[in-house]
């Protein structure tokens, strides 16, 4: 399937400007996916309100790769008309490299731990691995993929196609051109009519994720107004909608005018999307200027009426299901021959005796779970394998392409060049770095450590915490160091003998101490000030040993 | 954009419902997405000027090239711009000229076409129409831009050099010198008197003037004036060779009229054919004269000719006593010689005109018309397809 048809692949993209390739191969699907990504960052949204644990921002990069990868694939297949039988097997690998990467993806929130435990009860419960979020992530991956890839298509196919061209009658397909229905003509608006009316329902589902954020669903009333990320997210969204309207609407002239044959001037594609961008930019601007706030009179009308519209028609529908539900429950009264207001008490469901705790007995696991496990994992690794080389495999050709790229180029050149610059400099700062490094030891030795601490961000028990430590370097800089093995009380005996006339300070000092470290008592503010009072005291003593140890020295020094 | 009021009506409901107020920057973008495309595409469309350059007068089987200049003399671009030229579609295949430009502000680009003139007539070039549209499939225009204009193809016109005509018909190089055959009333100029001019004819003002003898030259009177009578009468022609037979007599007659031309002579044409040109049904009267304006006017006649009923060619015939004079050469150019017809040419041999007579569709034997022509010494000819002119070549 990738041989002869690379080779074609590779001389239909040759041969279109470049201009088109990039607004092909480039713009689409980036827009596509960046749609997708701004409505799946609105959906993230509105589940870690209910969910918070739930891995949002992986799930929104997944979608932007995930809706690239769809648009990809589906111009992958179209290009090389690949048969079912090839189509099945390429949507086969493709999803179940998209599964594994939902699957050990969602481990960057959840981390390491998580994902040892949840292998390991994979081995013994292979049904774990599909657990229920995993398959809600996987659908919801879906959808967007399936719309990613259906705009995609809908794009491409309002594209020039041969069999639009009227057929020459000394052609030998003449009369099966002429029988194809619709004379092989594209319905180019309903295309255009599907896109837009995904744009637009994605627009006004991301109004209502927004909004269904901030309500409080209990009540039914509105908590606050949507942040500032959610409203840029969906301006974003219609930004790159109207740049992806545009881009349909030149894909549709452009197909219109090759199929009349009309010569189109060759800077059109490209002044196109230039002409959009600050024609978007243009009108950005001017409603960013544009005040809203003297609107929220109009909205609050409309509001009101929109909100009696909807009381209104609630009502209605509760009525109707209400006397729907009577005739029906009139008409089995009459079947059954009881009375309608018989109503059937409930009966209290039994809570369920929670299952016995397996596993603790299972230090020796049997033959047959090792086996399980070890066909699961066998099984898993070997679909895995399979899936990620032929995945890599058709897209071989797109590696190959993207390493041709000239920025690629470029910046491989650029990397290149910085990293033989950058070892250079490595070499340079290493060595003049260890310089430093052993001359900041031999400094770290003869002066007193300093340790950069913010007082202010310190709880109480921090600071309490830190006064003791401070006393414990102070004293160890004047040669009373505390062993390893030293308890607190047993240093302060140590240190008390040193410092009799702080022992006291010493004492009151390391009681506060054990109770910021050891217990759970509350350590208010006033603890903290006796500890600063002990703290100062003590360091006094040991100041005054310091430089009564000093003068003996300078006397034994005389004598 | 379809949907988009549908769209913005369920946005600002949705939006009033949970009451957002930030939509309303979504209502001013679509806003002023619909309001600025429309006066873009307005205001470029408004400054769009274009120009048709060509030669409105063509040879038979020439090409002529057509430039069409646009202008984009705003300052704004145009995302695109669509150029339809409707050409005749005797002069183009496919008849149309068609382009998408993409133009910068103040810009201008060029298209060129040639227009392939192998049939005679009078062809309207254009309209030509331009079609600009907003980036999103909000809003199209087209207008007009330049109206019809003409351009006249003549008609094939054969070289004729060997004309075996009668000696006294002014066909050839004519040299008289006799002074009975000039007429004194047409002074051609002076020359230095020679021996055995007339003393009547010396100018004796250049004489004075110049201190030599002059004596004036006159026109031969021997040159006399070639009329052509084109009948273009549809009902005189056979249906079966109407546009054949009409189109040769036009080549006939245009052929003719260029050899008498190039030949210094005096030609002229009258016709009951239509000129599209001139609104009444009126006759075609061109009166005889010479040089290449008079040819250039014999020859527009005759590309924008077309076949009449109104004027019987008899009508034609019997004013050319009055546009001919004394010895002057008449060539009837016609389908068939009817009774009526060769009466009146017999009328006008008669009155010291020479009559040629070609017929370009004969309707009974042709034989026999020559024949009883000739035996009131009027030349026939058939010209039954072009390579029957040969006979003059």
């Amino acid at each position: 399937m990738s041989g002869g048809n690379s080779t074609r692949e590779a001389l239909a993209g040759s041969a279109r400007p470049a201009s088109q390739f990039a607004m092909e191969e480039i713009i689409r699907p980036l827009a596509i996916a960046g749609m997708m990504t701004c409505i799946a960052k609105s959906v993230a949204m509105f589940v870690s309100i209910m969910s918070p644990n739930w891995p949002a921002d992986f799930i929104v990069i997944l979608v932007f790769l995930v809706s690239l990868e769809s648009i990809h694939a589906q111009r992958l297949l179209n290009r090389r008309e690949a048969g079912q039988r090839d189509v099945f097997r390429f949507r086969f690998v493709e999803w179940v490299v998209i599964l594994l990467v939902i699957r050990f993806g969602m481990y960057f929130t959840y981390g390491s731990q998580r994902l040892l435990q949840d292998m390991s009860d994979w081995g013994t419960d292979v049904a774990t691995f599909f657990s229920a979020e995993f398959i809600m992530e996987a659908l919801l991956i879906f959808v967007f993929w399936a719309v990613a890839a259906y705009l995609s298509k809908a794009i491409q196919e309002l594209e020039s196609s041969p069999f639009e061209k009227p057929p020459v009658v000394t052609d030998p397909d003449f009369y099966l051109r002429v029988t194809i229905p619709q004379h092989g003509q594209v319905d180019r608006r309903s295309r255009i009519h599907g896109i837009t009316t995904t744009y637009f329902i994605g627009g006004a589902l991301m109004i209502a994720l927004a909004g269904l954020t901030q309500m409080d669903i209990r009540n039914m009333a509105l908590v606050g107004k949507p942040a500032t990320p959610a409203i840029l997210n969906i301006m974003l969204y219609y930004a790159i909608g109207l740049l992806l309207i545009s881009q349909v609407q030149y894909t549709t002239l452009k197909a219109t005018w090759e199929n009349q044959g009309i010569s189109v001037a060759p800077a059109l594609g490209q002044r196109w999307t230039i002409y959009v961008l600050l024609f978007l930019g243009l009108v950005g601007v001017i409603s960013a200027l544009l005040p809203v706030s003297y609107s929220v009179g109009v909205i609050s009308v409309i509001s009101t009426v929109v909100r009696w519209i909807a009381y209104v028609v609630l009502n209605l529908v509760y009525f109707i299901i209400a006397a729907v539900t009577y005739i029906v429950m009139f008409l089995g009264s009459l079947f059954k021959n009881q009375p309608m207001e018989a109503s059937v008490t409930p009966v209290p469901v039994a809570t369920p005796i929670p299952p016995d705790v397996v596993g603790g007995a299972a230090g020796t696991a049997s033959w047959l779970q090792v086996a399980r496990s070890m066909i699961f994992w066998g099984v898993l690794l070997a679909v895995a394998t399979y899936a990620i080389l032929r995945f890599l495999n058709d897209r071989w050709d797109l590696f190959r392409r993207l390493k041709d790229l000239r920025i690629l180029k470029w910046l491989a050149d650029l990397f290149r060049g910085l990293g033989k610059g950058s070892a250079r400099l490595w070499r340079t700062l290493k060595s003049g770095l260890q310089r430093q490094v052993v001359a900041l030891r031999q400094a770290r030795r003869t002066r007193p450590r300093t340790r950069r601490v913010n007082w202010n961000r310190m709880t109480t028990r921090e600071r309490v915490r830190f006064l003791y430590l401070a006393l414990l370097e102070y004293a160890e800089d004047q040669g009373l160091t505390r062993p390893h093995s030293a308890t607190p009380l047993e240093y302060e005996q140590s240190l008390a003998a040193s410092l009799p006339e702080s022992g006291q300070a010493a004492h009151q000092l390391t009681d506060s101490f054990m109770v910021a470290r050891y217990s759970e008592h509350i350590v208010d503010d006033e603890l903290v000030a006796v500890a600063q009072q002990n703290w100062r005291s003590a360091r006094r003593a040991l100041n005054e040993r310091k430089r009564r140890l000093a003068q003996q020295k300078a006397e034994g020094d005389r004598g | 954009m379809p949907n988009l009021m549908v769209f913005l009506l369920g946005v600002i409901a949705l939006a009033a419902f949970f009451r957002f107020d930030f939509i309303f920057y979504v209502v001013y973008i679509f806003f002023f997405v619909y309001l600025l495309s429309r006066a873009w595409i307005d205001a470029v469309l408004k400054r769009i000027v274009c120009e048709r350059t060509y030669e409105g007068r063509a040879l038979n089987g020439e090409k002529v090239p057509v430039t069409l200049t646009v202008t984009n003399r705003s300052w704004l671009p145009i995302p695109y711009l669509r150029v339809h030229e409707s050409v005749p579609a005797r002069l183009k295949t496919p008849n149309f000229e068609r382009a998408v430009l993409s133009m910068s502000p103040r810009s201008s680009a060029t298209m060129h076409y040639e227009l392939d003139c192998r049939h005679r007539g009078l062809y309207l070039l254009g309209p030509m129409t331009i079609e600009a549209g907003d980036l999103f499939g909000i809003y199209s225009e087209e207008r007009q831009v330049i109206h019809k204009h003409n351009i006249a193809v003549y008609p094939r016109i054969v070289s004729l050099t060997d004309l075996s005509l009668p000696a006294q018909t002014p066909y050839g190089t004519i040299r008289r010198k006799q002074s009975l055959m000039e007429d004194p009333s047409r002074l051609l100029g002076v020359r230095p008197y020679m021996d055995g001019d007339s003393l009547r004819h010396i100018h004796w003002k250049m004489t004075a003037s110049s201190g030599q003898l002059q004596t004036k030259r006159f026109e031969p009177a021997i040159s006399v004036e070639a009329q052509i009578y084109l009948n273009l009468n549809r009902a005189d022609y056979s249906v079966q060779r109407l546009a054949t037979a009409s189109e040769l007599a036009i080549e006939t007659a245009a052929s003719f009229a260029a050899v008498l031309t190039q030949q210094r002579q005096t030609v002229g044409i009258s016709s009951n054919g239509s000129d599209p040109l001139v609104d009444e049904d009126s006759a075609i009267n061109l009166r005889p004269n010479r040089g290449a304006a008079q040819l250039t006017a014999i020859l527009d006649v005759l590309a924008r000719i077309e076949l009449n009923e109104q004027v019987p060619f008899e009508v034609i015939l019997r004013e050319a006593r009055l546009q001919l004079r004394w010895g002057g050469t008449g060539v009837v150019v016609t389908p068939h010689a009817t009774d009526e017809l060769v009466s009146i040419l017999l009328l006008l041999k008669r009155s010291g005109l020479n009559i040629i007579l070609i017929l370009v569709d004969p309707q009974a034997s042709f034989a026999a018309i020559k024949r009883r022509m000739e035996q009131a010494g009027i030349e026939t000819f058939e010209v039954w397809q072009e390579s029957d002119l040969n006979v003059w070549r």
